[in-house]
């Protein structure tokens, strides 16, 4: 579970990227996160996973506070960022593998989990391979592989569909279902909104900074007028707010 | 030519941007205060080294027009300028055209070839100007003063400034668009970069045998070469850059036709260099691919060995030494130049035994010249001459190698990483450290000790001497390698467009040299002087050195470690 007490983020001395956001996101369930650009969206996936520190407000994960203790908060998820351009000069096997050390997952989970998550996302025949020499969508997939290989409790992910094939996009919202059904937690941003719909259990919409809905679609229809497309509700939402 | 223009802006802004931008975030650097501090600070430092260079120029003006050659130190302010721009050129140049981020961005647009080269070579001649204004400013100014120059002078000084590097760089230009052209089916951006290096290599290599050969001139020839005529001497060297017999001559004596000339020139060379990149800077960058892969599966011996499970500490090691060696950027800026120095050093040493054959002394004159003097120093003293030489290089070398000192900017946008994995920041910097740690090593200790086994079975050095040398070296490295990730770790570079950036145009390198040679110098000073000064036994005073070094690493450790927490807590 991920709990936001008050938290606030503002950049330089007037951009208030986030504003006094308080949310829980409870065990298994599947949250979207939702917004425009520039929403906030990004800025507090960031300071969920310790990236960014709050300037005001407590984040604690699985109740471990991410201020107090975040070594041990940082143990309880795994993150996909909306950039997966990174340790591109690693073979994939080695950023795997790298992974596994720094959560200290033993050989046998590793090798089992590599072997699974290469045959689900078609990526066997790369992993002998640099990152470097990956597209944009191998990329991706690699970096969900490293994320999700010491099964974390909470699955944090920004924007992680984007640049997946079909099949691998089918694969990983799969893997999303499995693991809420299994009584843990996804969150994960998106702005394609079909996405939200087909497999969210809740969405959160941000809009400057501030959460501007939290609860079911069907709750969301219901508030808003029920005969107007998800999108209609969500410009409703941003544009009026 | 508006395309170029505007191009040129926007590369000038993002690729300069930190130095010329204000900081937007107050924690992710040191703000805008700290950063006017911080070249405040550089600018205090490099004022010795400024004003040396000033001195220089001003009693070399002197002397040289006591006999009507001063036109020779204008020659050597702009041979010396541009072999540095030339030889520092070639891999930024190789850098800004081919491997920078941002021609994925401009490939697509309506841009001619000639228009992208020519706003990239803009912003490497930029780069260029901050090296060229602290190396050749004060030489100008140091002839301008001591000649009491008029308005000419000074105008054609800035002019050659602005001028000096433009001629290098394009032979660097040029170079690598050969290069890149004729090696465009193998290309991959790794394969180049080293190979790059490799020729960068020889080039430097070429002119140290170049140098030591000059040095085979005796009195007599270089008495006759001064008084024979203007620029005698190093008329040699200019004919690597022929214009820059017309800049000489303007300015020396004033005379505006010859800059009119060198700059029309200068200009023709210019309009030749944008025509071939209109031809070759396309076949080049078109074909390059990042790296080659062989999507192949991966057999199970090698899972089974890839996949072995590790320590933490050593993971991480293990990862920065991969991106190390494999990064070529990297590669040759804190690796290759790290085991470089002892061939760059032996090498002048090697061509002037060889030269020397021909009319001075042997090799075997100098081994006996050598075992005569330690002789006569008794073994403690030249094993106290040994011990400091040996830290003398060592804070060298170690204060040169930037493996540890850009550490956390090498990060760049993948710094994130550093805040999102449960291990803690200490651990990280410990990782760190101890990479740059074992580079320096290789790159002093190592060879060090080689030296000293050699010169304790030729000329009988205690053996003892070999442990504290050991101890002593190991100890400083350990020292600068905290210092230096200290000094990165207070004002990171981040941002880069290129890995050359993180390295190469990292001003943190530069303070981080200064700090640590001076404080090498201290320790190193105060162990000479206590030598010198007190009856002390050598072993003792060793002993000394090494409880010092030990407390200092002691305390510099925990510091760091408490300073690694909060400050990576604090970067954004």
């Amino acid at each position: 579970m991920i709990s936001l007490k008050h938290v606030s983020k503002t950049y330089g001395r007037s951009v208030k990227a986030v504003d006094d956001l308080t949310w829980d996101i409870e065990d298994g369930q599947i949250v979207g996160f939702i917004g425009p650009n520039g929403a906030g969206k990004t800025t507090t996936l960031k300071m969920i996973t310790g990236i960014l520190s709050p300037d005001q407000g407590e984040i604690t994960i699985n109740g471990i506070s991410m201020k107090e203790d975040g070594v041990n908060a940082k143990r309880q998820f795994g993150f996909v960022s909306d950039s997966p351009d990174n340790f591109l000069r690693l073979k994939g096997i080695e950023y795997l593998n790298f992974m596994a050390d720094i959560y200290q997952v033993s050989t046998e989970d590793r090798r089992r989990r590599i072997d699974s998550f290469s045959g689900r996302f078609g990526m066997e025949s790369a992993l002998d391979d640099r990152i470097l020499s990956y597209s944009h969508g191998m990329r991706q997939k690699i970096m969900v592989m490293g994320a999700l290989i010491h099964e974390p409790a909470v699955w944090i992910l920004d924007e992680p569909l984007t640049g997946l094939d079909p099949k691998s996009a089918y694969e990983l919202k799969e893997m999303m279902r499995e693991h809420a059904k299994g009584g843990k937690s996804v969150l994960f941003s998106t702005h394609v909104l079909e996405v939200a719909e087909k497999l969210c259990d809740k969405v959160s919409v941000i809009n400057k900074g501030k959460i501007v809905f939290l609860g079911t679609l069907d709750e969301l229809r219901e508030k808003y007028n029920s005969k107007d497309t998800l999108e209609d509700i969500f410009l409703e939402l941003t544009e009026h707010a | 030519m508006r395309e170029f223009l505007v191009l040129t802006k926007v590369l000038l802004k993002s690729g300069l941007g930190d130095i010329l931008q204000k900081s937007e975030n107050k924690k992710k650097t040191a703000g805008r205060g700290g950063r006017i501090a911080l070249y405040a600070l550089l600018t205090v430092c490099m004022m010795p080294a400024m004003g040396m260079i000033f001195s220089l120029a001003a009693g070399g003006y002197r002397m040289m027009a006591a006999i009507g050659q001063e036109g020779m130190i204008i020659e050597l302010i702009c041979y010396a300028g541009a072999l540095a721009t030339l030889v520092f050129g070639l891999a930024l140049v190789m850098s800004v055209f081919y491997m920078s981020r941002d021609i994925y961005n401009l490939l697509p647009l309506p841009l001619s070839p000639w228009q992208i080269v020519g706003a990239k070579f803009t912003v490497t001649l930029a780069y260029e100007y901050l090296t060229e204004a602290v190396l050749l400013g004060p030489a100008f100014l140091g002839y301008g003063v001591a000649s009491g120059a008029g308005i000419l002078y000074w105008l054609f000084a800035v002019a050659a400034l602005l001028t000096i590097p433009v001629l290098p760089l394009i032979y660097a230009s040029v170079l690598s668009m050969l290069f890149m052209r004729i090696f465009r089916r193998v290309a991959n951006r790794d394969f180049i970069n080293v190979v790059i290096t490799v020729l960068m290599l020889v080039f430097v290599i070429s002119f140290s045998t170049f140098s030591g050969s000059m040095s085979g001139y005796t009195q007599e020839s270089v008495m006759e070469m001064l008084t024979a005529s203007d620029n005698s001497l190093l008329g040699v060297m200019s004919g690597f850059f022929p214009l820059f017999i017309f800049l000489e001559k303007a300015i020396v004596n004033a005379d505006i036709l010859q800059m009119l000339l060198y700059l029309l020139c200068l200009l023709a060379v210019a309009a030749v260099f944008l025509f071939l990149a209109q031809k070759l800077y396309f076949a080049g960058v078109l074909s390059i691919s990042e790296t080659s892969s062989k999507r192949r599966k991966i057999s199970v011996t090698m899972r089974e060995k890839l996949t072995r499970s590790n320590g933490v500490l050593k993971s991480c090691v293990q990862r920065e030494w991969r991106v190390l060696f494999r990064t070529p950027t990297y590669f040759l800026n804190c690796c290759l130049i790290t085991f470089s120095w002892p061939v760059f050093m032996v090498l002048p040493v090697v061509f002037s035994l060889i030269g020397s054959g021909k009319d001075q002394v042997s090799g075997e004159q100098v081994m006996t010249s050598l075992s005569g003097m330690t002789a006569a120093m008794n073994t403690v003293s030249a094993a106290a001459l040994a011990l400091i030489v040996t830290y003398g290089i060592t804070v060298f070398i170690t204060s040169m190698n930037f493996t540890s000192g850009t550490a956390i900017s090498r990060e760049g946008r993948s710094f994130f990483f550093m805040k999102l994995i449960p291990v803690p920041y200490r651990t990280q910097i410990q990782a760190k450290v101890i990479c740059g740690l074992i580079l320096s090593l290789i790159g002093t200790t190592f060879y060090a000790a080689i030296l000293f086994v050699v010169f304790i079975l030729l000329f009988g050095l205690p053996p003892l001497s070999l442990v504290f040398m050991i101890l002593i070296t190991f100890g400083i490295n350990l020292l600068i390698n905290m210092i230096q990730i200290w000094v990165d770790l207070v004002s990171p570079k981040l941002e880069w467009e290129s890995e050359q950036m993180a390295v190469k145009q990292n001003m943190n390198t530069l303070l981080e040299a200064l700090i640590t040679v001076v404080l090498g110098a201290v320790l190193g000073g105060a162990a000479a002087m206590l030598y010198a000064l007190l009856p002390i036994n050598l072993y003792v005073l060793c002993v000394i050195c090494c409880m010092v070094l030990a407390a200092l690493n002691v305390g510099a450790y925990h510091l760091l470690a408490v300073y690694a927490d909060k400050r990576m807590q604090e970067l954004e």
